[in-house]
């Protein structure tokens, strides 16, 4: 949907009074709230077929939505507001707090950085704060940022075993060989084996990311923001799938 | 004043009726988000502002009571389609049933006095 500088500000201001007003209310994902308005909102320029939509444009469909303070009504459960621990000021130190964190836990501080601005990006995506930047080289870094620590996320299971194999030995089992090397020249076979561990507990992950993805699936689109495409339809099925399968094969291959 | 005490009167009475307009909304079929503002705002008296369906969908939703899903679409933005759940359906029919008999006995009521 391609809208005016003027368009977009207007539409990000409503927004963002929406979550102002919103915000605390314990009995509604606020996220949610912003995220269908903007779609009715793009629905409505793309049925008028308005391209470039216009600020007079954006501002008629958001007359016929109504006034952010009107959208709050009453809460019906009467329950105490939300407490907003994730407040930008919190976030930065927390984010601080894990870049002090990785760089001290190298090598593993690459994952712990991948996964820490997914979380970063998962927080402000729960309630609502989740607007990218416009420019597309700005867009272009995120999305391969995205794609960086998804992968990161994906197969951090099979880099920490393979890792540990690495630096001091690992025990494998319940694999027929039950090698206990600390040091020592290590064995072919001893390789297979933690290939098979590797395999069985990233296969393991996947199931648990499948699981996760169909559950919170649009909130993990929220935060990969223009980096969506990465979860497409059938996204959990396919992990399941995968999961599955390295798991039964890696079992396998421990076990023969 | 009357028009100031009719007009708080129908935005409590109203504000009582949309969520029931939406369950209904969603009775017979799935229905996206900016189909279902479009549906309740064209139906007289109830006076449906668009956007107020939004929070409306996320409070059933969190409640249980509908289950979404995101789908491409051809024409537009990708569309949040939502359904009753089966817990949905099950409170829309106590809902109804009990919307039914208020309104029977207000007609009664009202026929009585008349």
């Amino acid at each position: 949907m391609n809208l005016t500088a003027g368009a977009r500000q207007t539409l990000d201001s409503y927004l963002d009074e929406v979550r102002r007003s919103l915000s605390g209310r314990g009995d509604l994902d606020v996220g949610d709230v912003v995220a269908g308005l903007r779609e009715h909102v793009e629905t409505e320029l793309s049925l008028r077929s308005v391209d470039p939509a216009t600020n007079e444009d954006v501002s008629d469909v958001l007359a016929r939505i109504g006034p952010p303070d009107s959208l709050a009504g009453e809460n019906p459960t009467g329950s105490a507001p939300a407490a907003r621990w994730a407040s930008r000021a919190a976030l930065a130190l927390v984010a601080i707090g894990i870049a002090l964190l990785a760089t001290a836990l190298q090598p593993l501080g690459w994952v712990i950085l991948a996964i820490g601005t997914l979380a970063a990006r998962w927080i402000l995506a729960t309630d609502g704060s989740d607007r990218f930047p416009e420019g597309r080289v700005v867009r272009a870094v995120w999305e391969a940022s995205a794609v960086c620590a998804s992968m990161a996320v994906l197969f951090a299971p099979a880099v920490l075993v393979w890792g540990q194999a690495q630096i001091g030995g690992i025990l494998v089992g319940p694999f027929t060989a039950r090698l206990e090397i600390i040091g020592a020249a290590r064995p072919v076979s001893y390789w297979a084996e933690v290939a098979a561990l590797a395999g069985l507990v990233t296969g393991i992950w996947w199931l648990l990311a499948a699981l996760f993805t169909k559950r919170q699936g649009d909130r993990l689109k929220r935060a990969l923001g223009p980096a969506r495409w990465m979860i497409p339809p059938g996204a959990s099925r396919i992990l399941l799938i995968a999961g599955a399968l390295l798991s039964i094969v890696s079992l396998l291959g421990g076990l023969l | 004043m009357p028009s100031r005490f009719f007009a708080n009167w129908q935005t409590q009475a109203r504000k009582g009726v949309l969520e029931l307009a939406v369950l209904n909304a969603l009775r017979e079929e799935r229905r996206y988000g900016y189909e279902i503002a479009k549906t309740l705002q064209g139906i007289p008296g109830l006076g449906v502002v668009e956007g107020t369906v939004y929070p409306i969908m996320s409070r059933l939703e969190k409640e249980g009571l509908v289950t979404s899903s995101l789908e491409a679409s051809p024409e537009g933005p990708a569309r949040k389609y939502y359904r009753l759940s089966r817990d949905g359906m099950a409170l829309l029919e106590r809902i109804n049933a009990a919307w039914d008999e208020m309104i029977g006995s207000v007609n009664s009521l009202r026929h009585g006095v008349e």
